[in-house]
């Protein structure tokens, strides 16, 4: 679990996503805060089917919140970013300025 | 909106194909977006997507369990040999015999292996997924249940598949367990059984079966390098248990301890593979080097063979009844070249009985048919099934059969005549002026201190009289031949004898204790080649084998197989008995008369 152990695309944008509603957030927030930085419309199953995995990697903890009843009575899940998984948003940050740096800055060239 | 049906059914849906997301969260945040204002379009849209999304995960996890099931089920014949041995056969020294204890004891040893194996296949698989953290103690006790109860359930729709003709669940011995259609139907259940357990264990571990991420994608190459490993390895064992049903593996000759070790692993091995069940005795210059009974002589009662257990011989008896013939010859009551109407002065097809010899009749070339005849199923023709039980004295055959004419010039050729043996005890009674079965008893049982050996009825009661175990007559799970067996033995075969028995027997013949040396050389001459296997003398087949001779006489019957050898001028001793279907006592006969010939080449 130490290893190389990188980050996909949606699971590092949950991650920060997470961090930045400051890790108390559950599926509506997140999914919103993702649709609108994307600029486009996120699947909730598909965020959930990352969160799940990034709870298995140990880099996102779950609990179970309150029911209200416009959720049919269902229980909200909390997220929130391990240690580790602080760690690892970290180590890809580091590995991917690496890579942009390499880069020419200007727009236009990346093309 | 909240209370549309379309609304609730879809929230429903979400939470039935939800595998690892807790306390249904998605459908709630799915819900209370649609209360936010979220269109109806974009709340179906989003059910459909996570439906999707999580059926696929489903369908990934059920493969990898699927597939890992399939593996660990090839697993299991070798687990199935594995479990037999010493730790099973310890407890059938409790002295349990009595129904139902009995055969819930051999459910237990049938079953409980089959459990033990799906149990350890979930804690591979746990193992290696490195998922057991995540077990609860309710996941696991349901998990284990659904398994055992799948399992239970399976084992007794195989038993009944392949019962013939009924199910007879008194009868059931942990060698059906062992039969190769039980393993092959076996399978699905075991397959089907993990499956469910896995599913059930995976209730609460949320990672079984998914493939994205670095991390499990090792976890995955791990587990595919393991499936190879475990199915090259269950290739392996199918084969080897393929082969060991040709006598070509293992050693074939070596020293006579090697032998009886090599002896001992093939006779364990066929008994536990449900393919072997009696008694076998090797002497070598007259004493004992191993003898040893295996497999159960009363399925239903669960009696075990022993060396006291009485096997039906099969046609040994013709060699009984050829040195009674010698024993007159020699004694001048009977002359060889006769015919048989100087004896049998009644008999109904004077023809025949002019033309044919004593000698023929001995060495089975008399052309005097047969009692069994070919029927459909090539073993008993209509007639002989109609009569079989009123067949009850040696006449009452000539009664039946004494009009048929010869089937070809008598000496020409060699034609296996039970019926020639039949007429030949006959014969006996009017030369020496006794029983057939008494002048037997009299002259060579006492003689020989032959103590178990007879041919009473098979109505009455005879103790320690194994019952014979067949499927040649249909169905795959052997059941007992008793509506096969003819009334009573006869001077062409059908009697018992034991292990000890058949050896004093033979050192009597050998030790020129039964006729003297001239006779004795005269009955173990080969007279005229058989069709396969050598040659035929007086009531004994002679072997060349690997540059030596056996000579003896085999014995076979549904539900009965025997051998009795003689090799290297009697050096040699050896006697397999058994209470299932030929061929197995001759092919372990041949095992051991191939191995003693090779082993001992003749000077030149």
């Amino acid at each position: 679990m130490k290893d190389q152990n990188f980050l996909g695309e949606l699971e590092l944008m949950i991650l920060l996503a997470i961090l930045r509603l400051e890790n108390e957030t559950y599926g509506v927030p997140l999914a919103r805060e993702l649709s609108a930085v994307r600029g486009r419309d996120v699947s909730l199953g598909s965020v959930y089917a990352s969160v799940d995995r990034l709870e298995i990697k140990g880099l996102v903890k779950s609990k179970l919140g309150e029911s209200t009843p416009e959720r049919g009575g269902r229980a909200k899940r909390y997220f929130s970013v391990t240690a580790e998984g602080l760690r690892a948003v970290q180590t890809t940050r580091r590995v991917l300025t690496g890579l942009w740096k390499s880069l020419p800055s200007r727009e236009g060239d990346l093309a | 909106m909240r209370n549309n049906k379309v609304v609730t059914f879809a929230a429903w849906l979400v939470d039935r194909v939800e595998l690892a997301t807790k306390g249904h969260a998605l459908s709630g945040d799915l819900l209370e977006e649609l209360e936010n204002g979220r269109s109806m379009g974009w709340f179906l849209h989003q059910i459909a997507a996570a439906i999707l999304i999580n059926s696929a995960a489903i369908a990934s996890r059920c493969t990898t369990l699927l597939i890992f099931s399939a593996g660990w089920s090839l697993l299991y014949p070798t687990w199935r040999a594995l479990c037999v041995g010493s730790p099973t056969y310890t407890l059938d020294h409790t002295g349990i015999t009595a129904w139902p204890w009995a055969t819930l004891l051999e459910l237990a040893f049938g079953i409980i292996p089959a459990i033990v194996f799906v149990w350890l296949g979930a804690a591979v698989f746990a193992f290696l997924t490195r998922s057991t953290r995540l077990f609860s103690t309710q996941g696991l006790w349901c998990a284990l249940s659904v398994s055992t109860t799948v399992l239970l359930a399976a084992t007794l729709v195989v038993l009944r598949q392949l019962a013939h003709p009924q199910p007879v669940i008194r009868e059931v011995t942990r060698a059906d367990f062992f039969l190769i259609d039980h393993l092959y139907f076996i399978s699905v259940p075991l397959t089907l059984s993990l499956m469910l357990a896995l599913l059930f264990l995976g209730a609460e571990t949320p990672q079984i079966g998914r493939r994205r991420g670095t991390h499990t994608a090792s976890r995955l190459r791990w587990a595919r390098r393991v499936y190879s490993l475990l199915v090259a390895l269950s290739l392996c064992s199918n084969s080897a248990a393929a082969q060991s049903s040709t006598p070509s593996t293992g050693p074939t000759h070596g020293t006579d301890s090697e032998l009886i070790e090599t002896l001992k692993q093939k006779l364990q091995e066929e008994t536990a593979a449900g393919k072997f069940s009696g008694d076998v005795l090797v002497a070598k210059n007259g004493n004992t080097i191993f003898e040893q009974a295996y497999g159960l002589a009363d399925r239903e009662r669960k009696i075990r063979n022993t060396l006291d257990t009485r096997f039906r011989i099969g046609s040994i008896n013709k060699v009984f009844t050829s040195v009674a013939i010698l024993q007159l010859a020699q004694a001048g009551k009977i002359n060889l070249e006769d015919p048989l109407i100087k004896y049998l002065p009644d008999y109904p097809n004077k023809q025949l009985a002019t033309k044919v010899t004593i000698g023929e009749l001995l060495s089975h070339t008399g052309g005097t048919g047969d009692i069994f005849g070919t029927g459909p199923n090539g073993l008993f023709s209509d007639e002989y099934k109609a009569h079989r039980l009123q067949l009850k004295t040696l006449e009452d055959h000539v009664q039946l059969y004494g009009n048929r004419p010869v089937r070809f010039e008598p000496g020409s050729r060699f034609e296996y005549s039970n019926y020639g043996y039949i007429l030949l005890g006959i014969v006996i009674g009017k030369a020496s002026g006794e029983d057939y079965y008494q002048y037997v008893r009299k002259h060579i049982y006492v003689p020989s201190g032959m103590k178990a050996t007879g041919e009473l009825p098979e109505d009455q009661p005879v103790p320690n009289r194994s019952v014979g175990y067949t499927t040649m007559v249909g169905g795959k799970t052997p059941h007992p031949n008793t509506d096969l067996l003819p009334y009573r033995g006869s001077s062409a075969g059908g009697g018992y004898s034991t292990a000890h028995d058949m050896l004093a027997f033979a050192n009597a013949l050998h030790q020129d204790k039964l006729l003297n040396d001239h006779y004795t050389s005269v009955m173990m001459a080969s007279k005229i080649e058989m069709p396969r296997d050598g040659g035929y003398g007086y009531g004994l087949m002679v072997h060349p084998l690997n540059g030596n001779t056996c000579v003896g006489h085999a014995g076979g019957y549904p539900g009965i197989n025997t051998d009795v050898e003689l090799c290297l001028d009697s050096k040699y001793i050896f006697v397999v008995l058994s209470n299932v279907d030929p061929p197995v006592a001759q092919r372990l006969g041949f095992f051991i008369g191939n191995w003693v010939t090779l082993s001992n080449p003749k000077p030149q």
